[in-house]
């Protein structure tokens, strides 16, 4: 440990930063004193040593990843991205998706005021309601028409 | 790519190398040394318009970046992350024995067990210490320039240095 009244000049002296007067003050401190002496010395050691740490070449790709982020900012904003336009689909066939849910559940439900026929029911209704339409069809009126001249002719 | 933003590149891809050297030297491994240098060039970008012609473009980068190093250390949120380059090194640790004069792979070993725990020296010291330290010592600058880097006076600056140097000399006391 350097003596406390001279370790900042010594700290400086690293870095040619004294006056001529300090200069002289502390060499002439220096001579005397083996402590200041040792702390001087471990000090150009560490800053050496210091300087000497290697530092990693970056990844091959890190300045394509800088680059990019940077250009995220630097490149003038297209109103029709295709970011943007991935995000406005998205919101389009949600908004779509919400529309047409309750339509779908409304079609496939039926109405409270019209209870849902049982099954024998609705068979009769709709072969009665087919064998109105085919006795009033012009079909029914030519076989009648048809076996009613076949009778005749039998008679 | 508008005439801005181009020039602007073209000053980035000019001090890449230097800028990357005090980003990793700042952050102590290459992860945060990554993301410190997106972060102070986005900021630069912000605030291109201010640059004036003529100043050292790299030592303006320099300078928001060590503002930005100082403020991720007081929000402490990049304070305690795991350095992966001191993880892959660790394989390589050896006992601290004195090396063979003519010992080329021993010596080898001991400078980088001296690296890792100077890089581990450096991270312990308060940031403002740190940042002295890294572009003083390191890096070479000026008093001068890191106090116009720092932006703070002359005086503080050697105050900082000569208390940095004695804790690091402290620290490090075993390889000195």
């Amino acid at each position: 440990m350097a003596c406390p009244q001279w370790s900042e000049l010594l700290s400086a002296s690293l870095d040619n930063l004294l006056t001529e007067e300090e200069r002289k003050a502390l060499e002439a401190h220096l001579r005397t004193c083996l402590r200041c002496q040792k702390t001087l010395r471990e000090w150009q050691t560490l800053r050496a040593r210091l300087q000497a740490m290697p530092v990693p070449e970056p990844e091959p790709a890190m300045w394509q990843r800088v680059f990019r982020r940077i250009r995220r900012h630097t490149e003038p904003k297209r109103f029709f991205s295709r970011r943007r336009v991935a995000w406005w689909g998205i919101a389009a066939a949600a908004v779509l998706v919400a529309l047409a849910l309750p339509l779908w559940q409304s079609w496939l439900k039926p109405s409270p005021s019209q209870p849902p026929l049982p099954f024998r029911t609705l068979v009769s209704y709709h072969a009665d309601t087919m064998a109105m339409a085919f006795n009033e069809s012009p079909a029914w009126h030519l076989l009648a028409t048809a076996e009613l001249s076949e009778a005749e002719g039998n008679e | 790519m508008d005439e801005k933003s181009s020039a602007f590149e073209e000053l980035v891809k000019a001090h890449k190398e230097a800028l990357y050297r005090i980003a990793y030297r700042l952050t102590g491994n290459r992860d945060d040394a990554e993301d410190l240098l997106a972060e102070a060039l986005m900021e630069a970008w912000r605030d291109f318009e201010h640059f004036q012609q003529g100043t050292e473009f790299g030592r303006w980068v320099a300078t928001i970046m060590t503002h930005t190093y100082l403020d991720w250390r007081r929000k402490d949120s990049h304070n305690e992350t795991v350095s992966l380059d001191e993880l892959r090194s660790e394989e390589s640790e050896e006992p601290l024995d004195l090396p063979d004069e003519h010992d080329a792979p021993e010596r080898e070993t001991l400078r980088r067990a001296f690296w890792r725990a100077a890089q581990k020296a450096l991270e312990e010291l308060p940031a403002e210490f740190k940042t002295v330290v890294v572009l003083v010592d390191m890096e070479g600058l000026s008093y001068e320039e890191a106090a116009k880097v720092l932006g703070c006076p002359i005086g503080t600056i050697r105050s900082r240095l000569h208390r940095a140097r004695s804790l690091l000399r402290e620290k490090l006391k075993d390889w000195l």
